[in-house]
């Protein structure tokens, strides 16, 4: 079981490797899920990786994220964009999870995609205006959204609070277990002879001139690992904090909850993910009484039933965020190093596309032209 | 608008009417980008949304790097948390200006009235500039005047609320009675509620959710940025009086008559 208070990592290493000479390796800065899906992508295409990790493979953000997999919920009124390249990365699933399974081979767990859907629960008068606002921009775009009265609502989700308003049913919204994936992914990687150095931590500098190809995917720590990227498009972490209660054999979701304030998913472990706050608070991760309050008090006010959940986690992680919160993923001003950075509070979702697209270009595949290097803020109107 | 219509504010001077906050931007480009299409020069952050022990934050430094700051309360319900507050925004940030927000509950975010004059008394004996966001009473805002404070920031609506001027009179008494700038706080919704605020005799507009929460952050600031200059303008031109009856605009003699 895990402790309610995460334990300090182990001091960093940093020592020798500065000179090693890597001699035509892809060098992978950051363990975490984006990191490790490019090199395990890598690595079944057959080149020699490393990925080099600050703490252990998969612990920071990866490890906290609740796994949702729902950009029709998350689309941005100025993110039309971004959310075909999140749409892209959610049809890319099925292909990675397919891979991931035939190289593991029945050795580990590969988790499942649960197509679950997500419910976004107005709960007052002022919720459901701001949920009518939305449902007409997802019309606009061409977008599935569907309108349930209460009882419809508490028709799919029995579990619901009576009190809810009415609710949008988005379908095609999905979620996975991120821990079962991220330790999944590195199984595959080590088992397909990539190099996993953990505890260790190491500047681009001191790689690109022998590797074949540098890959930064630091997450928050990207700027402390890459001067060009502190320069050039800054990141930051933006603290997220996180509830896990353990579900019990009566409470069982079958959608993703979701309000204004923030969400509920029941996972396939039994975990169940209350979330998330989102503060400019640097690289603290403590747990804090406001925020652990607002969120119970939010899923209590949704569901009722979590009134009586076990307590197993409180924790915090930090999103990787450039100043557009939208993701860096392709080349730098550097030929041989790569930026797959600024995955923001999208890491789980956009690992495909961020795996397929930067072992494309490192492979200088002829169909990887179409990369987009920034994704541009759009601009949509009726 | 003619050469010097400055807008005096403590010990400053500032071209534009309009001050922001920051929260609930989509991202912080965004932010930035929205804070200077509205043309302020007078920014407010929420000093609990930041955690000041670190010795940079890229967000507070690129709002610093191009804005004077306005540290506010936001989320203290005691004038004991506030003054705290205050206190360590003013040792962070180098400021001794604050917007003080005490508030009564988290259901209407109303301030707590006899908190506010309590923190504003002893913040204003402790040297700072003192900005209250309170109701919109004319006897509350006069008695914020009578401890010296450097304004009075009446809310419009209930924060966060766009649901405009609820009570344009009272906001007509408040200019009536004090002396002091007069900023409306809160509740405004649309570029129109900006400008009638400003029309009503208000010297300044601060808002925030307006503009972070609009499909469009930017376009939305520019719009406020027009409406609070139109409001201004209208407001020193002198309206005309309503009257019930038709006033011709074109005179009736002398009309050529083509016979």
């Amino acid at each position: 079981m895990n402790a309610i208070i995460p334990t300090p990592e182990p001091t960093e290493r940093t020592a020798p490797l500065a000179d090693r000479n890597w001699s035509g390796r892809h060098v992978i800065i950051g363990g975490g899920i984006i990191g490790l899906s490019i090199g395990w992508q890598l690595a079944r295409r057959g080149h020699a990786v490393t990925i080099i990790e600050k703490g252990a493979v998969g612990q920071g953000a990866s490890w906290v994220a609740a796994g949702m997999l729902a950009p029709y919920a998350e689309i941005g009124f100025e993110e039309v964009e971004f959310f075909r390249m999140c749409r892209e990365s959610l049809d890319l699933y099925p292909r990675l999870l397919e891979e991931l399974t035939a190289d593991v081979a029945g050795s580990f767990e590969v988790p499942m995609l649960d197509s679950c859907g997500t419910l976004l629960v107005a709960m007052t008068a002022d919720d459901e205006a701001y949920l009518k606002r939305f449902h007409d921009f997802q019309l606009r775009i061409g977008l599935r959204s569907t309108k349930l009265s209460s009882a419809e609502a508490r028709e799919q989700e029995p579990l619901l609070s009576p009190r809810t308003k009415s609710a949008l049913f988005l379908e095609a919204d999905k979620q996975i277990n991120n821990r079962t994936l991220v330790l999944a992914l590195a199984q595959a990687f080590t088992k397909l002879g990539g190099e996993l150095l953990e505890h260790t931590t190491i500047d681009v500098q001191n790689v690109e001139s022998t590797a074949a190809a540098v890959i930064l995917a630091a997450g928050a720590h990207a700027n402390a690992a890459s001067s060009d990227v502190r320069e050039s498009n800054p990141i930051r972490p933006v603290k997220g904090q996180i509830i896990m209660l353990r579900s019990t054999e009566h409470f069982q979701l079958r959608h993703m909850i979701r309000s204004p304030r923030g969400y509920i998913l029941h996972k396939d472990d039994g975990r169940v993910a209350v979330g998330a706050t989102a503060e400019e608070k640097g690289f603290d991760t403590s747990s804090t009484a406001g925020a652990v309050f607002d969120m119970l008090r939010n899923a209590y006010e949704i569901l009722p039933m979590t009134y009586e959940l076990e307590i197993t986690e409180l924790c915090a992680g930090l999103r990787p965020a450039t100043r557009s919160h939208l993701p860096e993923i392709g080349y730098s001003a550097h030929g041989n190093v790569y930026n797959a950075i600024g995955h923001y509070r999208h890491g789980i979702l956009l690992a495909p596309y961020t795996a397929y697209h930067i072992a494309d270009l490192v492979e200088k595949h002829p169909h990887a032209s179409h990369v987009l290097h920034k994704v541009q803020p759009s601009l949509h109107k009726k | 608008m003619t050469m010097a219509d400055l807008f005096r504010l403590g010990d400053k001077e500032f071209t534009s009417r309009l001050i922001l906050g920051t929260a609930r931007y989509p991202n912080p480009q965004v932010m930035m980008d929205s804070l200077r299409a509205s043309g302020t020069e007078l920014v407010t952050v929420a000093i609990r949304r930041f955690n000041l022990k670190e010795k940079s934050n890229d967000v507070l430094d690129w709002i610093k790097n191009e804005f004077a700051l306005l540290p506010n309360t936001a989320g203290c319900y005691t004038a004991k948390e506030a003054i705290f507050t205050a206190e360590l925004a003013r040792e962070a940030l180098e400021t001794n200006w604050i917007k003080l927000e005490v508030i009564g509950d988290d259901e209407t975010l109303m301030p707590d009235v006899v908190e506010l004059l309590k923190g504003a008394e002893e913040l204003v004996r402790l040297g700072f500039t003192v900005l209250p966001y309170c109701n919109d009473d004319p006897i509350t805002c006069r008695k914020l005047a009578d401890i010296g404070c450097a304004a009075v920031m009446p809310l419009a609506a209930p924060i966060g609320s766009g649901a405009g001027i609820r009570n344009p009179f009272n906001i007509q008494i408040i200019r009536e009675l004090v002396t002091i700038p007069v900023i409306i706080d809160a509740g405004i919704g649309t570029a129109s509620d900006a400008a009638l605020a400003m029309e009503l005799g208000a010297d300044a507009i601060l808002l925030n959710t307006a503009i972070s929460r609009a499909e469009h952050p930017v376009m939305m600031a520019n719009a406020m940025r027009h409406g609070v200059e139109a409001g201004r303008l209208a407001y020193l031109a002198g309206r005309i009086p309503e009257t019930l009856f038709a006033e011709r605009s074109s005179p009736s003699e002398g009309i050529v008559r083509l016979a």
